[in-house]
């Protein structure tokens, strides 16, 4: 197990060309993550970065373009449910509410919240929400991984994050990292960074390691907290038809493997801006069956001469995802 | 799922404050029970779905003779 300090990380991190610096702030008017007027993307959080890995197309039908399904909604949406709900049970927690009062609290917002939204979808639906609030909020009732605290007194549930690298796609702009940690927590004496996951497959902590949120977000978490960091706490939420099982696990990374993780995102960055300012988004046919099949797998099988039609009739365009708006 | 749809469609319809204790209990009973290894007693909508997959599977059994080559086992047997 790794035994850095931050000032030894960022040593590491400068050894190998990065220069990373911690930008403290909430944007209520979000900036672009996009240089002005061009599709390259200078502020990048996981998601971005996962989608460009995984296949260019992907990452252009999503992030410049902005198609979404009809069930990726729906996903999207159960999911920032759940996460708020346990957001808001840690805040009222904080303010000295008991475990019920809490609780009531948060279902109380959940279904007001949720009034008008009527997924239909076999496990992503409004009553199972609720039960998994429930079971995931009372099997933690005596949680040993503690909330730590922020600086500013305020727990340290839902913590943006943002710094920047030493490079930059253009003269005078640098590139910046950013994301949202669920939670930072004190587990017997450790810190770790803890994150919450659903799914309909009980947790595997093979697909955490190697896993690019989890090796960012360990960066992250020991830029921003200055402090050694062992790992993330993968807490993890398996819907099922009668029941939601809440499982953790723990995810390790060395100073090596970070350093890995950064040196090869540069190549990504890069990469991805050939991309922009060729406006050309290679497709990657090997990653088409992976995470249940890619949503966009019927299009890229069709005529380039034809998909644009396609894609129009059997996606919408939505709003571009942007982690700094506040959710 | 269907009696916590009513409680929580009820309290959609009259933002009752007792509602919410009412689905809070309904939702902690049943994964009591659940824990407990007592199954949840299936809706009638469920006990058709059921009926569809066992259908289904059943269907899926009936393969025309001399569209799947027989398992290595019975090819042994019948050597």
């Amino acid at each position: 197990m790794s035994d850095l300090n931050v000032a030894e990380l960022v040593e590491s991190l400068q050894a190998t060309g990065l220069d990373p610096v911690v930008v403290d702030e909430q944007f209520f008017e979000p900036p672009s993550l996009f240089l002005e007027g061009t599709k390259i993307q200078y502020i990048w959080d996981a998601t971005s970065i996962e989608y460009y890995k995984r296949c260019p197309r992907l990452y252009y039908y999503k992030m410049i373009c902005g198609y979404q399904s009809e069930d990726e909604d729906i996903h999207l949406r159960w999911g920032q449910e759940y996460h708020t709900a346990l957001h808001q049970y840690e805040q009222l927690k904080a303010s000295g509410l008991d475990h019920d009062e809490c609780l009531w609290h948060v279902i109380k917002e959940l279904l007001l919240r949720t009034r008008e939204w009527k997924p239909d979808h076999k496990f992503k639906n409004k009553p199972f929400l609720v039960r998994s609030v429930i079971r995931r909020i009372d099997k933690f009732k005596e949680d040993p991984a503690e909330l730590m605290t922020l600086k500013d007194g305020k727990p340290a549930s839902e913590v943006s994050f943002m710094f920047e690298l030493n490079y930059g796609p253009r003269e005078g702009i640098k590139y910046i990292l950013c994301g949202l940690l669920d939670k930072v927590v004190d587990y017997m004496g450790d810190i770790f960074f803890m994150d919450h996951k659903t799914s309909n497959y009980s947790l595997n902590m093979d697909w955490y390691r190697p896993h690019n949120q989890m090796s960012l977000y360990t960066i992250a978490c020991k830029i921003v907290f200055n402090t050694n960091i062992k790992g993330g706490i993968i807490d993890h939420a398996t819907i099922q038809v009668n029941d939601t099982k809440i499982e953790r696990g723990m995810t390790h990374r060395t100073n090596d493997e970070l350093d890995e993780w950064l040196e090869e995102l540069e190549e990504w960055l890069e990469d991805a801006k050939r991309s922009a300012e060729q406006n050309y988004w290679r497709m990657n046919d090997t990653a088409c069956d992976k995470y249940g099949g890619c949503k966009f797998r019927g299009i890229c099988g069709k005529a380039r001469s034809v998909r644009e039609r396609f894609l129009k009739s059997e996606f919408k365009q939505g709003e571009i995802w942007n982690p700094l708006k506040p959710r | 799922m269907s009696e916590l749809e009513d409680l929580m469609d009820k309290y959609a319809k009259d933002y009752d404050n007792d509602d919410i204790d009412n689905i809070i209990n309904y939702v902690r009973k049943q994964l009591a029970m659940y824990d407990a290894g007592i199954k949840p007693k299936r809706t009638e909508v469920e006990q058709l779905d059921m009926q569809a997959i066992v259908a289904n599977i059943t269907r899926k059994k009936i393969i025309p003779s001399g569209t799947s080559k027989p398992s290595s086992a019975k090819m042994k047997r019948r050597i």
